[in-house]
């Protein structure tokens, strides 16, 4: 998995997934109250880490193995 | 009196001054991992003033939060994150226009981004005049100004570090190379990191 940290462009894309994930959980948050949005997040950052997590391990087992 | 001229045998590069060129990866720029390095310690800071946040409002609180008394403006701060979110679009735009060679681009992109970040800090000292609240009111108002100072100090640097960006690309200095704009790459991860803190910031103080 590539560092999101190592290029503008990789960390641009960060602020867009974040901005996007937060859009639902800020509108619960004002319609609906503060409970219902904070259940939102946690679902939010259960697939997030879910999805994460396989990313990463897809990307390992694509890796070369390091050299002998 | 000392000589300036290469010796006998050797090229102007072999004449080396000052100490060894640094060991670094070939996987990633020295300038890149430290700006690197000094985020993933910033995010420990924030996560530190997080966990304090939580601790307050969870654990030794009882009652409501926040407590009453204290009302947060919700409107006037989700306008200053759609500015702020506004100013990663127009960096990104800046260096996208720098790698395809187009100066112009840059420059009226550092300069919005300095823009809207001048705009959200002015907004946010602003608030904290009109807020009715100070750091010295409980514990409440202690995290509150702790949090959101943390993140505006944030802002204050990374608007420093575009200044000098801004400086740098009227007069010139960079170029569509990957080495050659580094002076806006780094500063433009940095504000990214900002917006994002900024983006987790507001939604936990002021939604939740």
């Amino acid at each position: 998995m590539d560092n999101p940290l190592r290029s503008e462009a990789a960390m641009f894309r960060v602020v867009v997934l974040v901005g996007i994930a937060a859009v639902p959980v800020i509108a619960l948050g004002l319609v609906a109250g503060a409970g219902w949005a904070l259940a939102a997040a946690v679902i939010e950052l259960v697939v997030a880490t879910v999805l994460l997590r396989r990313r990463s391990r897809a990307a390992r087992a694509q890796s070369p193995p390091p050299p002998t | 009196m000392e000589s300036a001229s290469v010796p006998v045998g050797q090229t102007a590069a072999d004449h080396h001054h000052g100490p060894p060129e640094a060991h670094q990866s070939s996987r990633i720029d020295r300038a890149t991992l430290g700006i690197l390095i000094f985020i993933v310690s910033e995010a420990m800071l924030f996560g530190a003033f997080f966990a304090s946040y939580f601790f307050l409002r969870v654990v030794s609180n009882e009652g409501p939060w926040p407590p009453e008394g204290f009302e947060l403006p919700v409107a006037i701060a989700g306008v200053n994150t759609a500015i702020l979110v506004s100013s990663s679009f127009t960096i990104h735009w800046a260096l996208e226009s720098i790698r395809k060679g187009n100066r112009r681009g840059l420059q009226l992109g550092l300069m919005a981004t300095w823009l809207l970040g001048a705009a959200f800090l002015f907004i946010q000292l602003n608030e904290y005049i009109h807020i009715g609240f100070s750091a010295r009111d409980g514990a409440f108002g202690s995290i509150f100004y702790g949090l959101t100072g943390l993140h505006g100090a944030h802002v204050f640097i990374g608007l420093l570090l575009l200044t000098f960006a801004n400086l740098r690309a009227f007069k010139g200095h960079f170029g569509p190379e990957a080495k050659s704009h580094l002076g806006v790459e780094l500063p433009g991860i940095y504000w990214h990191f900002v917006d994002v803190m900024w983006i987790v910031v507001f939604t936990v103080v002021y939604i939740l």
